[in-house]
């Protein structure tokens, strides 16, 4: 599912810095930089060689935003919209890691990390002081911790909330589209328009599930869709799904606008009965009666 | 002063006694039970609409609609799944520097929709009934505040009949309990929006309410 493109260890310090003083370099990093598709996955471990627990800042110089771990939904500690700030215990080593789509939709290749810019920069902020957490702090550690308390999603399926993955290739077949029950319902869609309606959603589902997706996210897109391929025509297809939904929605309002002016009961029934009047003479006594009967209690003809 | 009333267990009286502190304190009293809110509500946005970032906090605030002022919570599913638990902890700020001191009205259970008024507050009550079972719920709910640093004012232990088991409470929470004796009228505090503590405020249950009220009070100026 991911292509790896290229593997490589930098170091973040300037290369003309002594490699064997220690004092010089508190924190070292490696960086492990694996290209996928429509991004790249950034691996630092920060080295502490000295005997004090040490905090520092770790900048992403990839060209896109850092998509940091989250737990419910909420950044790691230390995480932000640039990097990571956190503390590198004495003596130990420190993990980390982090997601960068591209923004410009570049597939990180080879040439996107074989260039001479390091994907991080490293600085050391002075040794780790204990620190006050802020309220907002305290915040994401209790949605982290103990998980947020969402009711879970509509149990009974819509129409709009069917799986659209599911319905790709046989929008228009699915039973409940076929049925004869759903066409009767004069409240629902018609079947072609829900078909075109369903393979539009299906495009937009995919759309926003890779908006600011994560790698994972994005990768599991890709598996749905059957690779690269699968999504390459999705931007233009989503262009033309935008201005046929703008045109049809426009049409629609106009047309719903129109049926609900429009009120032609009276002048058809007047026509009806007119008709009736014109040929009741010709078509003999029973036809006189129901006529009559109708024109005259529309409820008893019922 | 952002005052979180929790419990860990649901039917406590949280509620109730978030209207009552609210009306001893002269506080905001704000419905944080978004999946199941008890406060009365009205038209108009409520507390889902501002988690969800449709509507300003300060405009989602009832005034002169009742004896206390209030932040009520929707009803419906839809919009406790649209609600951000994440951004009370600005929305509890924001009213605070508007109006001044806020009673949160926490939700049961131990999730963060109760975890995260704890972060935000300055200082937590914690409501039990007078039962031994209830006990631990309690303990989880003092430990709970104090991982998040929400100081405990008060234990109550309400609706107290007979002789409470106060000093087991009392011991185990490592905090004064403060018994709020059944009454009939506290009980229909929320139903027909009338405090104790302004319509008969000179029963015992008025009495122990103001106590807890002093409490946070003394707290606030420490």
């Amino acid at each position: 599912m991911f292509q790896t493109a290229a593997i490589r260890r930098v170091s973040p310090d300037p290369p003309d810095a002594p490699t064997d003083a220690p004092s010089a370099r508190p924190v070292r990093a490696d960086v492990t930089t694996t290209a996928t598709v429509g991004g790249a996955l950034v691996a630092v471990t920060l080295r502490n060689d000295t005997a004090v627990a040490v905090r520092v800042r770790v900048e992403n110089d990839l060209d896109g935003p850092v998509l940091p771990p989250r737990r419910e939904g909420v950044p790691a500690a230390g995480w932000d919209e640039d990097g990571f700030t956190g503390v590198v215990p004495a003596d130990a080593r420190l993990g980390i890691g982090y997601a960068c789509p591209n923004v410009d939709g570049d597939t990180a290749g080879p040439a996107d990390t074989d260039r001479a810019l390091d994907p991080i920069s490293l600085a050391v902020l002075g040794p780790a002081e204990e620190a006050d957490p802020s309220a907002s702090d305290r915040v994401a550690v209790a949605v982290r911790s103990l998980g947020r308390a969402t009711p879970p999603a509509d149990a009974v399926p819509t129409s709009a909330a069917l799986d659209p993955d599911r319905t790709d290739s046989s929008a228009g077949c699915r039973p409940r589209r076929c049925d004869g029950p759903a066409e009767s319902d004069p409240s629902s869609v018609p079947t072609p328009v829900a078909a075109w309606l369903d393979a539009v959603e299906t495009r937009v589902r995919r759309a926003e599930r890779l908006t600011d997706a994560t790698a994972d996210e994005a990768a599991a897109v890709l598996e749905d869709c059957g690779g690269a391929d699968g999504v390459a025509t999705l931007p233009d297809e989503l262009q033309a799904d935008r201005a046929s939904l703008r045109a049809a929605g426009d049409r629609i309002e106009d047309l719903a606008a129109r049926a609900a002016e429009a009120d032609p009961e009276l002048v058809v029934s007047s026509l009806l009965a007119a008709a009736e009047g014109d040929t009741s003479p010709a078509s003999g006594g029973e036809s006189t009666a129901s006529g009559t009967s109708g024109a005259g209690d529309p409820e008893a003809g019922r | 002063m952002i005052l979180a009333i929790t419990g860990g267990k649901g039917g406590v009286g949280k509620s109730t006694l978030s209207v009552e502190l609210g009306a001893a304190l002269d506080a905001t009293v704000v419905d944080a039970d978004l999946g199941m809110a008890d406060l009365p509500t009205g038209p108009g946005p409520d507390l889902h609409d501002v988690l969800a970032g449709r509507a300003d906090p300060i405009e989602a605030v009832r005034e002169g609609c009742g004896p206390v002022r209030t932040l009520p919570c929707g009803r419906s599913l839809s919009g406790a799944r649209a609600a951000d638990v994440t951004v009370l902890d600005d929305v509890l700020r924001d009213v605070e520097r508007e109006y001044g001191d806020v009673v949160v009205d926490c939700p049961a259970g131990l999730r963060a929709d109760a975890g995260v008024p704890l972060a935000v507050a300055d200082a937590c009550v914690v409501v039990a009934s007078p039962r031994r079972y209830a006990l631990a719920d309690a303990v989880r709910s003092r430990e709970l505040a104090r991982e998040l640093d929400a100081g405990l004012v008060a234990v109550v232990i309400n609706r107290v009949v007979d002789d409470a088991p106060t000093a087991a409470f009392e011991e185990a929470l490592g905090a004064p309990a403060t018994i709020v004796p059944a009454d009939p009228r506290v009980e229909r505090t929320l139903e027909a929006f009338r405090p104790v503590v302004r319509t008969a405020p000179s029963t015992r249950a008025a009495d122990a309410i103001r106590a807890v009220a002093d409490a946070a009070c003394r707290t606030k100026r420490v």
